[in-house]
């Protein structure tokens, strides 16, 4: 029981990350049917800057603020120069390519995820940097056998409000409702007077920003970041993304959790070494049976 | 005149998400004839259509062709059988050349792989020339000719319609389905393409035309069915069709009723 | 020089030399260069093969297919296993490699042809890091683990021990060459015209009598064979065959050779075979930058060349019916 309960919260965190991850692939590929292969190396740049700015910054901050102050100030830095890196990345390698077709586009973000992962080793170097210990919390509940940690349980809140303000922001607001427009039908969302502009502004604002907020969180709960840990991660979130139904927002951040518990429970129960075989296994599988994902809708082609 | 039956719809019904796109529809087509499916835009035409072609497999009923039972076999299995079709919003292949687009419709009649296409056999040569012999004389037939080595995106609309339409008859069908064919075209192309088509049925092909403007098909339709709401409201001569009270009010009732 | 180019595409024969002193500079060119450059062609010819591959599966269906890597390990490992425990020579395992990967690739491959465009794409992708995954944990203890397979032998042919850069050299370009004039021919066949049919429009494909299914199936078990072949040859030259070779960049590097040359474009397929390998090694004295030099040059050929260096043009058929342009 305590091991299920265990690998449950292990499953829900890491599936919080994912979920953060696959909002920014769901979110470009609604709007531009686009895989955006580079957000996962944007998710590892936003932990670099994070884990940069806490070396530099965080004595002062956490004499000024407290410790968890100082986080919340670094996740803010790493989410506002992440943004500004993804809306940098449109503007350069994706709006003047993206009227060329789709596989350019797609050997075009290809080309900026292999430019940033690159421009961070060159920056932080090839080895593993680790997030020192005076910048990550250490408290945790004893209940009973069970131990949770402090930090565990606060980035599980901070999900649980993040993807609730964007759920609401998007299927509630009319801004929101102005971005799904756009995803169904860009031609017909321009008619209505949706400024496209502005939902890929929104777009590559809000998902660059969430996976660095996903990549600070991830430095502090493993401590280790490396440079080529973004294309993993990545990878993982598109299978999240997929799992939700491509371009389904609530659909990401469910994919996102789903794909989490499975992996800690298939890490917990049977084996960590075939754990992301599994991932991938079941990726498949769901896509032979369900060709656009467990919650996608089911597009039939128009004939 | 030739009274035999070519296909026969038998109580066909489309389901999509519980809506009702075609009702227990039945449909007899006579051999060489022009026969026509006409109705209001959303009247489960294209469904049935595609319920014929194969694409959509139908919840009942079944399609019958030349005697056997077709009903939710694959498209390229029917095409091989003798049904091709065109599309209401055309779909030819833009990167190949004209000649490459008509040759595609003669795919069905070869039979050579890929052992024989790398060491150019005499009868995988053979088969080519006969291919390409074929598109020749449908792009002849059709006035595309000249066009034969542009790529297919390059022509104007009008040319595209027909690229498809002899793309269709180089599969050398015994059925022809068009959907809309003129659907875009100005009143000369309008007027050329339906001319082509009433020759059809003298080649030995049986066409199967959808529309939705009544005027179009009234000069050359044998029959013609009436279609409103996924069910069949109306069948038979032009003239009968035309002062058909049913069919004036499923095409006008409506708006009247409102106004 | 648009005009030379201009010519030889219109005149058969100029064509033909043309091709006759590409052939001869190729023969020549180890007596010429040193061990070092003739290694890094051995290396091309291997990028080439691997393009070609994969230009069956990419470029003229236009699956997109992001988990090559899985189908070249698969040829590789067969190799290394059926060598180094049944020493069957490594090159009689050359059309045994092609086809059990091709074996592969249809097993693998048949329950999610139906997939379309990017499901297509993420479910290569996850069954690159399957493959990937499995070899390196070791299941039954056939594929050694994360140290992989070594003492894989040279290839032999009657006394001759193919061992030299020079050797390998020729034994993979001839290779190349006889896969490239293959594909070639296909290209302008039934075979290859339906591909390209389905990657114009799979359902006027379908509805114009092409089995598209079958013919989509075709083209991975065919791509897959060649990429088997690259296998081989690659556990030939290194020995040793481990899962680090066969990583999702490798299987991205030979689809960018692809859509940089130009989909379903053989001479493209060289060209970005060509960019792909040259590129770190023109670039070595700024070792550090040159891979983030190619992102920003990927970026910058498909601004500039959205449909690849060097894309396929249409052959235009010479008339069997016999009548000029206008006069019928």
């Amino acid at each position: 029981m305590v091991t299920f309960v265990q690998q449950f919260l292990n499953g829900l965190t890491i599936g919080s990350f994912y979920a953060f991850i696959a909002l920014g692939y769901s979110l470009v590929y609604a709007i531009m049917k686009l895989i955006n292969f580079a957000h996962g190396d944007l998710f590892a740049l936003g932990s670099y800057v994070a884990y940069s700015f806490l070396v530099w910054a965080s004595a002062a901050l956490t004499a000024a603020l407290g410790l968890w102050g100082a986080l919340a100030v670094a996740m803010v830095v790493a989410g506002v120069s992440v943004a500004i890196a993804g809306l940098l990345m449109e503007r350069v390698a994706y709006r003047p390519i993206y009227p060329a077709g789709r596989l350019p586009a797609v050997v075009s973000a290809l080309g900026v995820s292999i430019f940033i992962e690159n421009f961070i080793m060159l920056v932080w170097g090839p080895r593993y940097q680790a997030y020192r210990s005076e910048f990550v919390p250490v408290g945790y509940f004893q209940i009973g056998e069970l131990r949770i940690s402090i930090l565990q349980v606060v980035i599980l809140i901070s999900a649980v409000i993040l993807l609730g303000f964007l759920y609401w922001l998007i299927e509630k607001t009319t801004f929101g409702a102005a971005v799904r427009a756009t995803a169904q039908d860009r031609a017909t969302a321009a008619l209505m007077g949706i400024d496209f502009r502005k939902v890929i502004r929104f777009v590559f604002t809000v998902g660059p920003a969430l996976g660095a907020i996903a990549g600070v969180m991830v430095g502090l709960y493993y401590r280790q970041i490396s440079f080529s840990m973004g294309w993993i991660y990545g990878l993982k979130a598109f299978v999240a993304t997929i799992l939700g139904g491509i371009g389904n927002i609530p659909g990401a951040m469910v994919g996102g959790i789903l794909l989490g518990l499975l992996e800690a429970m298939f890490a917990g129960y049977v084996s960590a070494a075939w754990k992301d075989v599994i991932v991938f296994a079941v990726l498949m599988l769901i896509l032979i049976f369900r060709p656009t994902g467990l919650l996608g809708e089911k597009v039939a082609e128009k004939v | 005149m030739n009274d035999a039956a070519i296909l026969e719809v038998k109580g066909v019904t489309k389901r999509f998400k519980g809506l009702v796109a075609v009702n227990k529809f039945d449909m007899l087509i006579r051999e060489r004839t022009i026969h026509s499916l006409i109705g209001p835009n959303g009247a489960g035409k294209t469904t049935l259509f595609n319920v014929i072609s194969g694409i959509y497999r139908p919840e009942e009923g079944k399609v019958i062709f030349l005697g056997e039972d077709i009903t939710g076999r694959k498209p390229h299995v029917l095409v091989a059988k003798g049904i091709a079709r065109t599309f209401q919003n055309l779909r030819i292949f833009p990167n190949l050349t004209c000649l490459e687009n008509v040759m595609s419709g003669q795919h069905c009649r070869g039979r050579c792989g890929t052992w024989s296409s790398i060491f150019r056999t005499p009868r995988q040569r053979a088969e080519e020339r006969r291919i390409q012999e074929v598109a020749e004389r449908w792009l002849e037939r059709t006035g595309l000719w000249e066009f034969r080595n542009e790529l297919a995106k390059n022509l104007p609309f009008g040319l595209r319609k027909m690229l498809e339409l002899a793309r269709a008859l180089a599969t050398e069908p015994k059925l022809l389905l068009l959907d809309e064919p003129t659907t875009g075209l100005n009143d000369k192309e309008k007027e050329d393409i339906m001319e082509f088509i009433g020759g059809l049925p003298e080649m030995g092909i049986t066409v199967l035309l959808v529309e939705h403007n009544m005027n179009v098909v009234m000069g050359i339709s044998e029959r013609i069915t009436v279609m409103d709401m996924g069910e069949k409201i109306a069948e038979g001569t032009p003239e009968e069709i035309y002062n058909d009270p049913r069919v004036i009010e499923a095409y006008l009732g409506r708006e009247e009723a409102v106004a | 020089m648009r005009e030379i180019i201009a010519g030889l595409r219109n005149d058969p024969r100029a064509r033909r030399i043309a091709v006759g002193i590409a052939l001869a500079l190729m023969v020549a060119f180890p007596f010429f260069a040193s061990a070092y450059w003739v290694d890094v062609a051995f290396y091309l010819g291997l990028y080439t093969l691997l393009g070609l591959s994969l230009n069956v599966i990419l470029g003229e269906v236009g699956l997109f297919n992001l988990g090559h890597a899985a189908f070249w390990a698969f040829g590789a490992y067969t190799t290394a296993i059926l060598n180094t425990r049944f020493d069957i020579p490594t090159l009689a395992l050359i059309p045994i490699s092609a086809l059990a990967t091709a074996g592969f690739a249809w097993l693998v491959t048949s329950p999610i042809i139906h997939l379309r465009g990017d499901y297509l794409c993420i479910v290569t992708i996850a069954l690159g890091e399957i493959v990937r995954l499995a070899l390196n944990n070791d299941p039954g203890g056939i594929t050694g683990g994360p140290n992989g397979i070594f003492g894989i032998d040279r290839p032999r042919i009657g006394g001759l021990v193919i061992n030299t850069p020079t050797e390998f050299y020729f034994l993979v370009w001839i290779i190349v060459v006889i896969c490239a004039w293959a594909l070639l021919r296909l290209q302008n066949s039934r075979i290859g015209r339906a591909w390209n049919y389905i990657r114009e429009d799979e359902l006027a494909a379908e509805c114009m009598g092409v089995d598209v299914r079958a013919f989509k199936l075709l083209a991975f078990t065919l791509g897959a064979a060649l990429a088997g072949v690259a296998g081989n040859l690659y556990a030939a030259k290194m020995m040793v065959v481990s899962p680090e070779s066969f990583t999702f960049m490798e299987s991205c590097l030979v689809f960018m050779i692809v859509l940089l040359g130009g989909m379903g474009s053989v001479p493209g397929t060289l060209l970005g075979a060509l960019v792909v390998s040259l590129f770190p090694e023109l670039f070595r004295p700024l070792a550090r930058y040159r891979m983030l030099i190619f992102g920003i040059a990927l970026v910058a050929v498909m601004y500039f060349k959205p449909a690849g260096m060097w894309p396929r043009r249409r052959a235009t058929f010479r008339s069997v019916i016999g009548r000029e342009a206008g006069k019928a």
